[in-house]
């Protein structure tokens, strides 16, 4: 539900809100119909687009208090084919999944795989240092290791207790 | 080869009725493609190890199981999970006739890739037509 300014009475005659109120129920109602076609990470109509079509791997993100943790399952995809970035406190992975291209005199039984580019970002809950960033690959698996930026590393203020 | 239906692309849970360990399991995503003188197996199972494969074939079944290491996250918060961490458990019906004795598997970035190859006599062969 969207909140609305409340606007004095003697307002709404002379600015013709009072068309305000009306309005946004119909955007909200647009935006909701626009998630529900557009939203989930399955795309539209729930089923990803043919089998060339983008994909998003799963991803797993988990902090301590000086660390930040992102891993990822990408199988199949080569390293060097991954590519990762920080600006800000946004995290990008894309890479691409390949295809073995050997389409002769093939039948396929069963084509659950998926392959194409692919693209993630993710928000990451504080700065981080950029320079610490450390990428791992290992049987499909993509590990992000992140060094939380010094400011952004909680500091414990111990309460002493006073008595009068 | 099965006629299971697929429904959806996601690593799918299994029910967790007949195993021993008490792990998640999941099936993994394959690809199975015919070729001339064999079926290929590609699955995907991000987290395993080479090592941590079995492959059976029995009667007719080929079974694979990849055990994976439960995450390790100690004193580590979780942000988003999206993904569940757990075996990969997978059975085929191969109707095809196999040579178990030649059968291969590899594994590579999180992809295991098997070779079964037809027996000798299931393989087509072609007949050359002599026109007169």
């Amino acid at each position: 539900m969207t909140l609305i300014p409340w606007r004095g009475k003697q307002h709404d005659e002379d600015t013709g809100s009072a068309l305000s109120a009306p309005l946004h129920q119909l955007r909200s109602e647009m935006d909701r119909l626009f998630d529900r076609f557009f939203g989930g990470s399955l795309g539209f109509m729930g089923e990803p687009f043919g089998r060339a079509g983008a994909w998003m791997p799963s991803l797993d993100v988990s902090e301590t208090e000086t660390d930040i943790t992102v891993r990822a399952e990408v199988p199949g995809v080569d390293a060097k084919d991954i590519d990762i970035q920080v600006s800000g406190q946004v995290l990008t992975i894309s890479g691409e999944k390949k295809e073995s291209t050997e389409s002769k005199g093939e039948n396929y039984y069963h084509a659950e795989r998926s392959f194409g580019s692919f693209r993630r970002s993710v928000q990451l809950p504080t700065s981080i240092d950029a320079e610490k960033v450390s990428a791992e690959y290992k049987n499909g698996v993509l590990l992000v290791q992140m060094k939380k930026e010094k400011g952004a590393v909680p500091k414990r203020i111990s309460v002493r207790s006073v008595k009068d | 080869m099965t006629t299971e239906a697929i429904e959806n692309t996601e690593k799918a849970e299994l029910a967790p009725t007949e195993h021993t360990r008490n792990v998640q399991h999941y099936r993994p995503n394959v690809d199975i493609i015919e070729r001339a003188s064999e079926l290929t197996v590609l699955a995907d199972m991000p987290g395993a190890s080479g090592d941590s494969i079995d492959v059976d074939f029995e009667n007719g079944m080929l079974t694979i199981h990849g055990r994976v290491n439960p995450r390790e996250r100690e004193g580590a918060t979780s942000l988003l999970c999206e993904y569940g961490v757990g075996d990969f458990y997978r059975t085929f019906q191969v109707s095809e006739k196999i040579d178990a004795g030649k059968i291969t598997a590899e594994f590579h970035d999180g992809v295991l890739t098997l070779h079964l190859p037809k027996v000798e006599g299931a393989k087509p062969r072609k007949i050359a037509v002599r026109a007169k």
